[in-house]
């Protein structure tokens, strides 16, 4: 056997739970793949794509807004406070919100909320290159 | 003796007061199902999170400013979460009632010295604190209209960005945990700093298995807890929105329940009130006619 149980998690409910053959995660230190077999880990996640193999279908794709993983025993825990199938992105959404971003970069503010606008313009942009 | 057109007037009026109540009930017991479906799909993530955040607040020994007291608590923040909408009984009361009696029996000083403040949650929060003049320095409304993960964290963070900047030493919540449809508990419960024996405390039946394992940190367990406290955090007060959610619509449910009912009762006590007028009415009608028609045979 080559594959190995993985769960994508959020505060809203479960987006993906199976069996995969391995899992491409954007870490905070560089993206890296889990295969079966992996030794326990726990890492925290960037904003980024998350690749699901699958052993006949096709793989999926995930935009996950930062979270963590935890790897034990062949189960791969994946939380998010975002996650989102790249069929389920809403284009629309994820246009206006990239555009609501610009704009807020746009006015000088005080350093957190600068901070807060470029990580949704971060997120939004996650979400259209995910879609694609 | 009221007329009979009133009566009628009334009946008609509680008839209709019945009918408003009887759907909002339908209603809150169809928004109380989501909002437990809501609570149900948090557990696998919540789960993890405390089993992660437990074992991480271990190893990394307590070095977060999130986890570490105050020498001096001098100001103190209460984050009471109620409702936006009225018709629920005492769901709301109750619940300010007790963060009252806290707040009385534990932090008096603090509220007489203006060091304690509010953040409220709902319309029925906001206006019961503001007539109390306790100073509230953020209030959100029209919250539970959409509810939504991310407005929940946008409130958190900003608390957790307050605590760090020092303008609070201790931060609590108080909510109405959903029992069943009918019961809701009252909570207050500390927020911040984390208290880290409560987080090692909570019953894991994996917990010995999971002690064992010899995880890789990627970054370090420091640098992960940094980045997962504050989500902590925002699932705390996640679980405590959606279990106020679901109390309210419960509490809502029961309310105009009880009204249904008391109409019902009511309408019964006016209609025997408007049968006994009717029977009087015609008994008075007979009599006059009989009393015409005695006065007629006598001339």
């Amino acid at each position: 056997m080559n594959t190995f149980e993985a769960q994508i998690l959020t505060p809203e409910g479960t987006v993906f739970d199976g069996d995969v053959t391995g899992i491409k995660v954007p870490g905070i230190e560089g993206s890296f793949e889990v295969k079966v077999n992996h030794a326990p880990i726990i890492s925290t996640l960037d904003i980024g794509k998350v690749r699901v193999r699958h052993t006949d279908n096709p793989d999926e794709f995930f935009a996950v807004s930062g979270g963590f993983l935890e790897l034990n025993n062949n189960k791969l825990t994946l939380l998010a406070e975002a996650a989102e199938c790249s069929e389920d992105i809403d284009v629309d959404r994820a246009r206006k919100a990239k555009e609501r971003a610009q704009k807020r970069l746009e006015n000088p503010g005080d350093e957190a909320s600068r901070y807060q606008a470029r990580q949704a313009l971060r997120r939004a942009k996650n979400r259209l290159d995910v879609a694609k | 003796m009221a007329n009979l057109r009133d009566i009628r007037n009334r009946i008609e009026s509680v008839q209709n007061t019945q009918k408003i109540t009887r759907a909002m009930k339908m209603v809150a017991s169809a928004k109380l199902r989501k909002a437990q479906n809501r609570i149900i799909a948090t557990r696998p993530y919540a789960r993890k999170m405390r089993e992660v955040v437990g074992r991480l607040v271990r190893s990394a020994e307590g070095d977060n400013v999130l986890l570490r007291k105050p020498a001096t608590t001098e100001r103190i923040l209460f984050i009471v979460i109620g409702s936006d909408r009225g018709l629920c009984g005492a769901f709301n009361n109750n619940l300010f009632k007790v963060v009252q009696s806290k707040v009385e029996a534990n932090f008096k000083r603090y509220l007489r010295q203006k060091k304690l403040s509010l953040y409220t949650i709902g319309k029925k929060p906001t206006e019961y604190f503001k007539r109390r003049k306790y100073p509230i320095d953020q209030s959100y409304s029209g919250f539970f209209d959409d509810l939504a993960y991310h407005t929940t964290c946008n409130i958190m963070e900003n608390v957790v960005e307050e605590f760090v900047r020092g303008n609070y030493d201790a931060v609590y919540m108080a909510y109405n945990e959903f029992v069943t449809a009918l019961t809701q508990k009252r909570r207050v419960q500390k927020l911040l700093p984390i208290d880290p024996g409560k987080l090692n405390g909570e019953p894991q039946k994996k917990e010995k298995s999971l002690a064992t394992i010899d995880y890789i940190y990627e970054p370090q367990a420091g640098n992960i807890l940094d980045h997962i406290l504050p989500k902590h955090l925002n699932m705390q007060l996640w679980k405590a929105v959606l279990n106020s959610n679901a109390a309210e619509q419960g509490a809502r449910m029961t309310a105009m329940d009880n009204a249904t009912e008391n109409a019902n009762e009511l309408q019964e006590e006016l209609r025997l009130e408007y049968n006994q007028a009717r029977q009087e009415a015609i008994t008075t009608e007979i009599s006059e006619i009989v009393s015409g028609a005695e006065a007629l045979r006598e001339t």
